[in-house]
């Protein structure tokens, strides 16, 4: 007999699911190219912003005042550290505080900055002043446009500024001098002070009148004290002549250095001639390699000013004076003695701050 | 999917190719507009370069223009200056104005601001030299000049600082680039992949109803007509050839069936032809064995009886009764199960039938237990026994010939011997007997049909045992005794 029902049960089930797997497949095909080119969008995406974050223009915060730090020596840690604390200070009260001439190519000198500096219009000027003619002509020429100035740690003698941020210098002197006297375990008799052979301003003076001033109140008078010029006009010339100091045959019982970079200098010389112990350094500042001399006994003192409030006291000088049209002549800055006692504080004081 | 079903091959060719072209396109698209945004990115990376050189070369030019005319006074190089002084300008307001907390952006802002003062001041000398005063041409050159060196040096310095920024982005951009090239490669590969995969999935719908059409049309070529029909999914060409080569095989399969059945018809009227012959003779037979109806036998001795006893032949009238009984019971009781009680009737009646023939010749004796009667047996198996015994036992004996019937219980079963004294049996015509090899030319003619072998057969079904029956004979003319064990089922007999 024949059996008809065959054709009828096979007739639909193998097409049906065919088609549909068919379809799922194509479905999978299309789902698999978007995918694909999705992915590869993003990954491509996000490859290029990783390696062009840095350098997008990236929004950088907009200031309403533009001062400008002018120093004799920009790279020193000194003012580095003053600069930064204006920095600071300046982006509180919306000011863009900027060490003028370091990313130029060629090197200028103090005046030169200043001129640019008054070209450029800037709101306001921190300046380390001299004596020098050049730089009382600038700020002169500054006064009469009108741009505020602001010395740091050195004056103007002329007074062609706003205001001044600095150290009480005679004090400065009586501190140091009161330094070579707490000297007892040794007979002191010569005294060194390295100053700075091209500085015209009055302040080394002062220090250097502070010191002897103390030596004879104190009824020192069998103490010489000496001062020596140091060339700092050239950019390696302060080694090399405290190094001259060495050479010659009588050398002293104190150095007193007013400067970071001559405390440096000296500490290293007397370390390479083999004199610790024969020669005691007074210095200036409180660098890293200060305070590690201070704690090898190499260097027996160092003064240091409060860089913080000096930076901030310009700032604060300067926007002072933009809003009220006047300010303060003379803004006193502390100043700390660090000696073989107290340099664990400030060794500890630095690394706590380096590691938080 | 059911929109595709409908499309031809052709279409649906056009559909797999458009569809893979297109995307194959569009990720080239994808991937050209990626390469083009980064060439663009290229092309930007040192356009600050660019414009700061420009700036200092139309300030050279200013510069220059300047000195020229202080130098010459001549209208030439003051219009050149005037024109310089116009492109630096426009070139200077692009710079910016803000305050920023960004080095190479206060950089962009002190030149500007440098830039005014200096414009100024070539102003003031050209002014003044115009106007001949040669102190303030001087002195304003001077100032002018000094100014020029910062703004060249603060152009220098940016440029110099944008350049190095600028090539570190030119760097970035590159191993982006890179990058971009081998994600360009995986990607085109994985879609062509995809692609290729798409390809198969979408003509093996056009392919493969047309493999199974050339499967299923090569096993019908072979004479395979039971295939199953071919699933129609698609309305393009090869659906529709599909339908037609199912139809086909229907038609086909309906024409070997008609055929068929035509046949079948045609082999039914035949046997019918053939059983009416039959039955014609079946008729014929019928007829001829009516004539000779047990019925109209009985009537006939029936009739006879009466007519002996009208005449008072008492004995003549029992003769025939008898007869008409004997021949009742034949015909009534054939394979039917009847009681021994029935039985030994039978045996009588037969043994009176022949006593009447032969003269009381023959002595039967009966020795039965009268409550064994009702056990239900065959019927005729003791009148061919007895039967056997006449013929073969007692019919051609010397001595005066005897028969004894007895029923009685021995165990479990109720025992129905019938002995003779006759000429015996030998050992070997019982075990042939017993076997069922007997020839029929050692049977004898005489008898009514029914056979010893028969009466075994019967019994053996009936019992549903073999070992239902025995003969015994002690030897020549010692007598013949055969020997019916009928089993008594539990609780049949429980009160004899």
């Amino acid at each position: 007999m024949m059996d008809d029902s065959g054709g009828k049960k096979t007739g639909q089930a193998p097409g049906g699911h065919g088609s549909r797997a068919v379809f799922i497949g194509c479905l999978g095909c299309v789902a698999a190219i978007l995918l694909i080119t999705l992915g590869s969008m993003v990954v491509f995406r996000e490859n290029m912003l990783r390696n062009t974050r840095l350098l997008e223009d990236t929004g950088y915060e907009r200031y309403e005042d533009y001062y400008v730090m002018i120093t004799s020596d920009d790279d020193s840690a000194f003012w580095q550290s003053v600069y930064e604390s204006a920095r600071r200070e300046g982006m509180e009260k919306g000011a863009c505080v900027e060490m003028i001439g370091r990313n130029l190519s060629t090197g200028y000198s103090k005046e030169e900055l200043l001129h640019i500096a008054i070209a450029s219009g800037v709101d306001g000027i921190i300046l380390e002043a001299d004596e020098s003619e050049a730089t009382a002509e600038c700020l002169r020429e500054a006064w009469e446009r009108e741009i505020p100035v602001v010395t740091v740690l050195e004056d103007d003698s002329q007074g062609n500024r706003r205001s001044f941020v600095g150290v009480s210098y005679y004090n400065l002197g009586r501190e140091y001098g009161r330094q070579v006297l707490a000297i007892r375990d040794r007979k002191v008799e010569d005294i060194l002070v390295l100053m700075s052979a091209e500085a015209r301003d009055t302040s080394q003076n002062i220090i250097f009148s502070g010191i002897q001033e103390t030596l004879a109140q104190e009824g020192e008078h069998g103490i010489s004290v000496r001062a020596a010029a140091v060339e700092n006009q050239g950019a390696f010339d302060a080694e090399e002549s405290i190094r001259d100091i060495f050479m010659e045959e009588a050398l002293p019982d104190v150095i007193i250095c007013l400067d970071e970079i001559s405390t440096s200098c000296a500490y290293q010389a007397v370390v390479d001639y083999n004199k610790v112990g024969l020669i005691d350094i007074i210095g200036y500042y409180d660098s890293e390699t200060i305070l590690r001399a201070i704690e090898r006994n190499v260097v027996r003192a160092t003064i240091s000013i409060d860089t913080r409030e000096m930076g901030s006291s310009c700032v604060a000088a300067l926007d002072e004076y933009r809003k009220n049209g006047y300010v303060s002549e003379y803004f006193s800055v502390g100043t700390s003695l660090i000696t073989t006692e107290n340099v664990g504080a400030y060794l500890g004081g630095r690394e706590s701050e380096e590691n938080p | 999917m059911k929109k595709i079903r409908k499309h031809s091959i052709r279409n649906k060719m056009m559909l797999v190719f458009v569809t893979t072209t297109m995307i194959l396109l569009l990720i080239n698209l994808f991937m050209y507009a990626n390469v083009n945004h980064m060439i663009n990115r290229l092309d930007e990376v040192y356009v600050s370069n660019i414009s700061l050189n420009e700036l200092a070369d139309t300030l050279l030019r200013v510069q220059t223009s300047m000195t020229d005319y202080l130098n010459t006074r001549t209208s030439d190089a003051m219009e050149d200056y005037y024109r310089n002084e116009q492109d630096y300008s426009q070139l200077v307001s692009g710079l910016n104005d803000q305050i920023y907390g960004n080095d190479l952006m206060l950089m962009e802002r002190n030149i500007r601001h440098m830039s005014e003062e200096y414009l100024e001041l070539t102003g003031q000398t050209i002014d003044a030299k115009r106007g001949g005063n040669v102190e303030k041409v001087k002195a304003r050159y001077e100032k002018a000049t000094e100014i020029y060196g910062y703004i060249s040096t603060y152009i220098y310095s940016l440029n110099n600082e944008q350049f190095r920024i600028n090539s570190g982005s030119y760097q970035a951009l590159s191993i982006s680039m890179h990058y971009l090239e081998w994600i360009n490669v995986a990607a085109l590969l994985l879609v062509g992949v995809c692609n290729l995969l798409l390809i198969i999935l979408l003509t093996g719908t056009i392919t493969s109803p047309l493999q199974r059409l050339a499967g299923t049309a090569d096993q019908v070529a072979r004479g395979n007509l039971d295939v199953a029909l071919l699933p129609v999914t698609t309305e393009d060409e090869v659906g529709v050839v599909s339908k037609a080569f199912n139809s086909m095989v229907v038609s086909i399969r309906d024409y070997i069936d008609r055929l068929r059945k035509s046949m079948e018809t045609e082999n039914t009227m035949k046997e019918k032809e053939l059983m009416m012959e039959t039955h014609l003779k079946d008729a014929q037979i019928k007829y001829l064995q009516a004539q000779i109806n047990p019925h109209f036998l009985f009537n006939t001795l029936n009739a006879g009886a009466q007519l002996a006893m009208m005449e008072g032949a008492e004995r003549t009238y029992r003769y025939v009764q008898n007869v008409a009984d004997f021949f009742r019971y034949n015909v009534k009781k054939n394979n039917e199960t009847v009681s021994l009680r029935q039985e030994i009737a039978l045996v009588d009646t037969y043994i009176y039938i022949l006593n009447v023939r032969f003269s009381g010749d023959i002595h039967f004796r009966k020795e039965v237990d009268e409550s064994l009667l009702d056990v239900q047996v065959p019927s005729m198996i003791l009148q061919p026994i007895v039967e056997n015994s006449v013929n073969y036992g007692i019919r051609n004996i010397d001595w005066e010939g005897e028969i004894c019937l007895s029923v009685y219980r021995m165990n479990d079963a109720v025992c129905i011997s019938v002995k003779d004294n006759g000429i015996g049996i030998s050992e070997d015509k019982i075990e042939k007997i017993l076997n069922s090899r007997l020839r029929p030319a050692e049977l004898s003619a005489d008898s009514n049909g029914i056979g010893l072998d028969n009466v075994i057969g019967r019994l053996r079904l009936f019992l549903n045992e073999t070992d239902v029956i025995s003969i015994l004979s002690e030897g020549e003319n010692k007598g013949t005794e055969v020997l019916i064990y009928i089993p008594v089922r539990e609780g049949e007999y429980e009160d004899v």
